[in-house]
């Protein structure tokens, strides 16, 4: 069934949808539709029952209401359907879809918080990524911080000393019952600002409760406030270590809305250093997970291979990590003779140094018994909670972006998308390693085609102001799929961007994993989600 | 001071010896906060190996260190907990501010902005800034090593700039 005759079900099960078909080459959307709230749940079921799973939920304030916009997508081929749902600011209720999807748990907390909306029946609704106790809804339109930084931070010392006052007393009791144990926000094993509540009985795992917004830095209201152009930098320091590839992400969502046509030669110089940009983050992630599991050696190899590939993209691009290569309508540099020919010899080199990778590690006894049967996502469990990357091919879901609803050229090329079979620890690091080697595939090839002509469109696109609507788009990240969900209102800043960022989603699953087992295995199965912290909290 | 000279001589030379152990054998703490992370890692690694300027160990437990380099954004919600791990570590202790966020904000300050705070100065004292976006791992090198200049020096003069700045596109 193709989503263009679902609307007839659609309207059976919500008769009040005004069903669209825009133009999906434009939009990213297949089909939109607009219902009353009392409908969004039949709704979502529907969804759910003809295996969608929730791609993105977003709040929109829209001056006199708001809007919560769901994006629903399928696995294997995309078919997008955007739902909207608009309620008055008087009262801004809208029935929660958390149990029928459990991604939305998330996904609703972080709407309400930002907008102060509310959701009827949300199991857990406290805050999520803002101050546990702070009150304020900083993406309502207008809204300025007034506060003064430097009091707001005392308060929180001060509360955070006061409930260490409180905790306190029962530190150091012998207790034979169940107990929490924190595990960051500064942990060598949570990557970054994340902070876990693990719920344990003895040695085993009763519960993780995430706490985020650590590293929350506005990114999506630095969006509303700057114009298009603005926003390049934010794009390369959300998920910095796939730089590039979230340029691209930003710069197709605008060039798709504008029409904006790319050269052929920028195109192919876009999939090149976007390509070796997720080999350089899948090597990152090599280093650090294996670290994690107490080996420190294979850390220095993978950062002298990586830093091979950053001096690659400096050539390129000027800048080591936090790239802001792309433009609108193609690349800020051209690349030369020597950036070729070094990166071929480079492939050639890193061949080899996966096959020692291999050698050393596939077979190693340690990183079997750690690994292979350990934090097990199952297909459906991706479904529920929205995973993909990596994490959900694990797991044998066919969904790569690339393939899917492939950018630009990727059509042109041959490379094969690695699936697992069980969704342990260990399956996802064979499809990390395998799609290193797709990657070498994917740049060889494009090295080989490499046109000749501009980097750039000409003439350079004057005044980026994208017709009023909504837009989508998504890339295959180096975690993931990374959406854009973009409202313009015709002017030349964006009205409202959601960041639909892989490790968000994929962290959310972690709870339903993690049940039942030990603390080293939680370690295990965080390193193999590999998560980037500012990419869950933007 | 109030003590005799003799013992005052004596007091400075081993305060001296010791600030020139403390230099050499710098242990940073384990805490990136963002980006700026990544490219303490990278220094950490095999190609810049801070080891080589005794600097190498890093710590994941604020109780064993003796410099905090500060890595990236302070988010507000994390401010509290900086000053909680800055409380934690036994002095002698210093900070690094690495990058522009940790200096000043970096790019994440606009007017009225509510996540970020504009330098983590604000909550705890610090000896080194390394500007940059991020700075590269040299410069996180160079600033070690003023670090060094500074322990050793501790009551003196001002630190020696070094006379030609870090060059590099990056930075
Ligand atoms: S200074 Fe730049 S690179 Fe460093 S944390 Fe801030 S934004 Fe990231």
């Amino acid at each position: 069934m193709t989503v263009a005759n679902f609307s007839s079900q659609i309207s059976e099960c919500a008769p009040s949808a005004q069903i669209e078909t825009p133009d999906f080459s434009k939009t990213g959307h297949h089909l939109t539709v607009t219902v009353n709230r009392d409908q969004i749940a039949a709704l979502t079921q529907k969804f759910f029952d003809e295996q969608f799973f929730l791609e993105s939920l977003s709040g929109v304030d829209l001056i006199e209401n708001f809007q919560v916009t769901y994006h629903f997508n399928r696995f294997k081929k995309t078919e997008r359907v955007m739902v909207r749902v608009q309620v008055t600011k008087e009262d801004p209720v809208v029935p929660t879809v958390s149990h029928i999807f459990p991604s939305a748990n998330w996904f609703e907390r972080e709407a309400a918080e930002f907008y102060g909306m509310k959701f009827k029946d949300h199991p857990n609704p406290v805050r999520l990524i803002l101050p546990e106790f702070s009150t304020y809804h900083p993406l309502v339109k207008g809204y300025k911080d007034e506060g003064d930084s430097a009091k707001e931070v005392q308060d929180l010392i001060e509360l955070e000393e006061a409930i260490q006052k409180l905790i306190s007393p029962t530190v150091g009791q012998l207790q034979t019952k169940d107990y929490f144990v924190n595990m960051g926000p500064q942990h060598p094993s949570t990557h970054g600002l994340l902070r876990l509540l693990l719920h344990m009985k003895g040695e085993r795992i009763l519960g993780v409760d995430p706490v985020l917004g650590y590293a929350h830095r506005a990114d999506e209201k630095m969006a509303e406030i700057g114009n298009y152009l603005q926003f390049w930098p934010n794009t390369g320091r959300i998920d910095y270590l796939c730089a590039m590839l979230y340029n691209w992400g930003w710069a197709n969502v605008v060039e798709k809305s504008m029409g904006i046509e790319v050269p052929e030669r920028a195109q192919h110089i876009r999939l090149i250093v976007s390509e070796l940009n997720r080999i350089a983050s899948h090597l990152l992630w090599l280093g650090t997970f294996l670290l994690d599991l107490g080996a420190f050696t294979p850390f220095l190899y993978t950062f002298a291979d990586r830093e091979k590939i950053v001096d690659l993209l400096e050539m390129a691009s000027g800048e080591r990590i936090t790239f802001v290569y792309f433009t609108f309508g193609g690349v800020l540099y051209d690349v030369d003779e020597q950036f070729v020919i070094q990166t071929r010899a480079f492939i050639k080199e890193m061949r080899d140094h996966l096959k020692d990778y291999h050698k050393l590690l596939t077979k190693n006894v340690i990183l079997l018994k750690r690994t292979k049967d350990v934090g097990i996502i199952s297909k459906e469990v991706a479904r529920l909670y929205g995973a993909t990357g990596p994490v959900a091919r694990a797991s044998g879901v066919d969904y790569d972006i690339r393939k899917a609803e492939p950018l630009s050229i990727y059509t042109q090329f041959e490379f094969d998308v690695p699936l697992g079979e069980n969704g342990d620890c260990y399956d996802r690091y064979t499809v990390r390693m395998e799609e290193m080697e797709q990657s070498l595939r994917l740049v060889e090839q494009a090295l080989d085609k490499l046109p000749e002509g501009a980097f750039q469109c000409k003439p350079a696109p004057k005044r980026i102001k994208p017709e009023a609507g909504e837009y989508y788009q998504a890339i295959e990240g180096g975690r993931g799929e990374f959406g854009i969900y973009l409202v313009s209102d015709g002017k030349d800043k964006p009205y409202r961007v959601k960041l639909r960022t892989p490790c968000f989603s994929n962290l959310s699953l972690l709870s339903e994993v993690s049940k039942g087992l030990t603390m080293p295995d939680m370690v295990a199965i965080l390193g193999s989600l590999d998560l980037v912290i500012p990419d869950i909290d933007r | 001071m109030a003590l005799s000279g003799k013992l005052d001589v004596l007091f400075t030379k081993i305060e001296d010896l010791l600030n020139m152990a403390r230099a050499n054998s710098l242990w940073p703490m384990t805490f990136g906060l963002h980006c700026c992370a990544i490219e303490m890692m990278s220094s950490a690694a095999s190609r810049f190996d801070l080891d080589r300027f005794g600097a190498g160990v890093f710590r994941p437990s604020p109780r064993q260190c003796d410099v905090m380099i500060v890595a990236g954004t302070v988010s507000r919600k994390m401010a509290p907990k900086i000053k909680m791990l800055w409380d934690q570590m036994p002095a002698p202790k210093y900070c690094i501010a690495l990058g522009g966020c940790a200096s000043a904000g970096g790019p994440f300050v606009y007017p009225g902005q509510y996540a970020i705070v504009e330098g983590v100065d604000k909550i705890v004292p610090v000896d080194i800034y390394i500007p940059g976006c991020p700075p590269r791992p040299e410069a996180l090198v160079n600033g070690i090593l003023m670090l060094q200049d500074k322990i050793r020096n501790k009551n003196k003069a001002p630190i020696k700039l070094p006379e030609e700045p870090a060059k590099g596109k990056g930075a």
